[in-house]
């Protein structure tokens, strides 16, 4: 195999592959990506064993067509530290030759058998969605899930497809987010399917707007253990998580009749403030919501405490709340309102915090209870 | 040899319910049952007017209600007893910087090197419980002794309010004329046990021979060989790594049987996540202890998303450290321990989204569980591993009543 590709964006390319091949894994073929080069364009691939992510570069010439498996780390780095407009990439048995303008790396390859079979987007989408929605249903929800968990099927994102709407619902099980939005085109049925958070973590950084393109749109097939997600000539196909989500619209508090209305950035840059003083075994702020304010305080047995004020719009019943200040900075920090709601019931229940409309964004979090 | 050391043991009076008699005029001078209302909850603390009647901590509420009809009970506020424990601990903390806090109302100083400064283990002392009444309005009891074993020993025994100073010359006619159920480690197992060998007092114990204490009680025997004697060098260990609790047993035969060390494990994480209990504690992370024949030990730890202090939540998570080190182990086991550390009081809980009284139900069944061995001893109730979650099992309706 000889190819000589444009070096920006075969570097781009190769940092896009680094998001699944960087990760530790005993198999060192999975810390490779597969180059295959045809006349016009070097298709790369790379998995780590759940994932894998598929694209394509526009090559300036191919004197050799072929493929090579080649570690990715290494490739990335030398293609990095050139600093000509091409690259070439060539093979020959056990190494490959990288040379730009002056200078030459060998590097060791893998045989291009052993690399894992990577799923390719064959036939119709199920589905076809606004890119920049998609980006902001993942963007609003990926930071509720489970890290690391045993209940449940919960180091995933449920996606839930009602009609001709998508739904994404991530929790760790003490607070749960929910976005919605349209779906351009479906021919599907409504299905639900568990996509791992780390598949949606490489979503986020390698699925970008295509420039130039204003209407930019992500085509999404479902298979029964797989979920394959493409833009342009980018496929990022993943396993999905086995298992069932909780049923969470049970945990969706239906009679939060204290509602308050307040600035987001200032909600956010108040809990923030009440946080400094929190530690390790002392975590909780707490709320206390009154007529017109808002107070915050919080108080440790190392730091000492802290009070914090600002105006809300409520009219309701004195309530106190004590809250993980972590949970409410997440979801403040991730959804683009400029006036968030905090609905409650009493101290002891789920509390919302949502927009105008919980259609497109509902977050729900669990109190902690201040003595028991 | 150094010179000899002196350590005091601060423990507050009734701490719970005292708190709830300073807050609240209404209640002083009146019984006062520290703990929830219902009938399968136990006392925290008795108030000293509730404890004529029979009322003691960890005694189940609806006994104690029937011993004292009259008494009231008070929820407990925790994060009222931190905040106040916090203020104990920084008068603490002017003397020495060696003060290893026991649980949120107890605490082991080491005054040794203070005394230049401050006085005497007594002038420290009585300092100590002026300072604490001023500031928090509460009264505290002092040992003060060559070492840990005796200073609490001492801070017991004139309660409330009291200070015992034990001189190191005083040391031996001070232990001979105790009586054997304060011994450390001598409980509900090991006392009839000791009573069979003639042991009453101290001095009886005096005179059992370190050969036959090894061979009746193993570790635990030549333990109170020392401590019988006076004989106690642990340290005041003042880091965070002091608000651990474990318990860890030297097996008589290296073990190889992975269902015997389970049941050890399981055992020693019950009794102390009892401990946590007790004291009003919770912990944020498990520790694993094993000691191989050739005294090579390894110690793994894992923390928990949420402190805690429920038998079945500690377990899990010693469970998964234990079988990721049984993949690695090569050889039979001398020792194994359980154990918490970055221990804190439990005063807040976050909730879990579905299942908002998860929590409250494990609660419920480790309550049941402590109220049923204080009345009838460790033995009565054991853990078995393969027992349905509580919420399936059905034991925490049963021996409520």
């Amino acid at each position: 195999m000889k190819t000589v590709l444009p070096r920006q964006e075969f570097q781009d390319a190769l940092t896009a592959m680094a998001t699944l091949t960087s990760g530790r894994t005993t198999k060192p073929i999975l810390s490779c990506v597969k180059l295959v080069a045809s006349k016009k364009r070097v298709e790369l691939s790379a998995t780590d064993g759940e994932a894998a992510l598929h694209l394509g570069v526009a090559c300036i010439s191919t004197p050799k067509e072929g493929q090579a498996v080649i570690p990715a780390d290494g490739l990335l780095s030398i293609v990095r530290e050139l600093t000509d407009a091409e690259v070439s990439i060539e093979t020959d048995g056990r190494h490959c030759t990288i040379r730009g303008e002056g200078s030459e790396f060998r590097i060791f390859v893998m045989d291009a058998a052993d690399f894992p079979p990577v799923p390719e987007f064959d036939g119709e989408a199920d589905l076809v969605v606004d890119g920049i929605e998609l980006r902001r249903m993942i963007s609003m929800t990926l930071y509720a899930a489970a890290r690391e968990t045993s209940r449940y099927a919960i180091n995933g994102v449920l996606w839930e497809k009602q009609g001709k709407r998508l739904y994404l619902v991530a929790t760790d099980g003490r607070r749960l987010a929910r976005a919605g939005g349209e779906i351009r085109a479906t021919g599907s049925n409504d299905f639900e399917a568990i996509v791992p958070a780390r598949a949606l973590g490489v979503f986020e950084k390698v699925f970008t707007p295509v420039r130039g393109e204003d209407d930019w749109h992500v085509d999404v097939k479902i298979l029964p253990n797989q979920v394959l997600l493409r833009s342009g000539d980018r496929v990022l196909s993943t396993v999905l998580v086995e298992g069932h989500f909780p049923k969470y619209q049970d945990v969706i508090p239906k009679n939060n009749d204290k509602r308050a209305s307040m600035r987001r950035d200032e909600l956010l840059a108040a809990v923030r403030r009440a946080a400094t003083v929190t530690t390790e075994e002392s975590r909780a702020i707490k709320l206390a919501f009154s007529t017109k304010e808002l107070v915050i305080t919080s108080q440790s047995a190392e730091q000492g405490d802290a009070r914090v004020q600002l105006p809300i719009q409520y009219e309701g019943t004195t309530v106190e709340i004590g809250f993980n200040p972590h949970f409410i900075a997440d979801c403040l920090r991730a959804v683009p309102f400029d006036t968030v709601f905090v609905e409650l019931q009493e101290s002891f229940r789920p509390g919302i915090i949502c927009g105008e409309d919980k259609n497109d964004f509902l977050y729900v979090v669990m109190p902690v209870s201040l003595s028991n | 040899m150094s010179a000899e050391r002196t350590i005091l043991h601060l423990d507050m009076d009734a701490f719970f319910a005292a708190v709830e008699q300073l807050d609240n005029p209404a209640l002083r001078g009146k019984p006062v049952l520290v703990g929830g209302a219902s009938g399968r909850s136990v006392v925290s603390t008795a108030s000293y007017e509730a404890r004529p009647f029979g009322c003691r901590s960890a005694m189940p509420m609806a006994q104690a209600r029937r011993l004292c009809p009259q008494a009231i009970v008070a929820p407990p506020r925790m994060s009222r007893y931190a905040g106040i424990s916090r203020q104990v601990f920084e008068i603490l903390e002017r003397y020495t910087p060696l003060v290893e806090p026991l649980s949120i109302d107890e605490a082991f100083m080491d005054v040794t090197r203070s005394r230049a400064l401050f006085g005497d283990g007594e002038t420290i002392a009585r300092r100590l419980k002026q300072q604490v009444r001023e500031t928090t309005g509460l009264t505290a009891s002092v040992g003060v002794a060559p070492c840990k074993f005796i200073a609490k020993l001492a801070s017991d025994l004139r309660k409330p309010d009291g200070l015992v100073i034990v001189a190191a010359a005083e040391v031996e006619p001070f232990l001979d004329a105790l009586p054997i159920t304060r011994m450390w480690g001598a409980g509900k197992a090991t006392l009839p046990r000791l009573e069979q060998l003639g042991v009453r007092t101290f001095r009886d114990l005096k005179t059992i021979s370190r050969e036959t204490l090894d061979s009746h009680f193993g570790e635990l025997g030549g333990r109170f060989y020392e401590l019988v004697r006076g004989l106690d060098d642990r340290p005041v260990v003042p880091d965070r790594e002091a608000r651990s609790l474990s318990q860890e047993v030297t097996f008589a035969e290296d073990v190889d049987d992975v269902e015997v060390l389970l049941d050890t494990l399981l055992e020693q994480i019950d009794h102390v996540a009892a401990r946590l209990r007790r004291h009003g504690l919770a912990a944020r992370c498990v520790v694993l202890k094993v000691r191989s024949p050739d005294f090579s030990t390894i110690t793994r730890r894992a923390p928990l998303s949420e402190p805690s202090d429920a038998t079945d939540e500690l377990w899990a998570t010693l469970r998964t450290l234990f079988e990721d080190w049984l993949r690695t182990r090569r050889t039979p086991v001398r020792l194994i321990g359980a154990g918490t550390s970055e221990i804190g009081p439990a005063a807040e809980h976050q909730m879990d989204l579905f299942e908002p009284d998860r929590h409250d139900r494990r609660r419920r069944l480790d309550r049941t569980v402590d109220q049923i061995r204080s009345r009838f001893g460790e033995q009565s109730v054991r853990r078995g591993r393969n027992v349905p979650p509580p919420d399936q099992s059905g034991a925490a309706s049963r021996g409520g009543d």
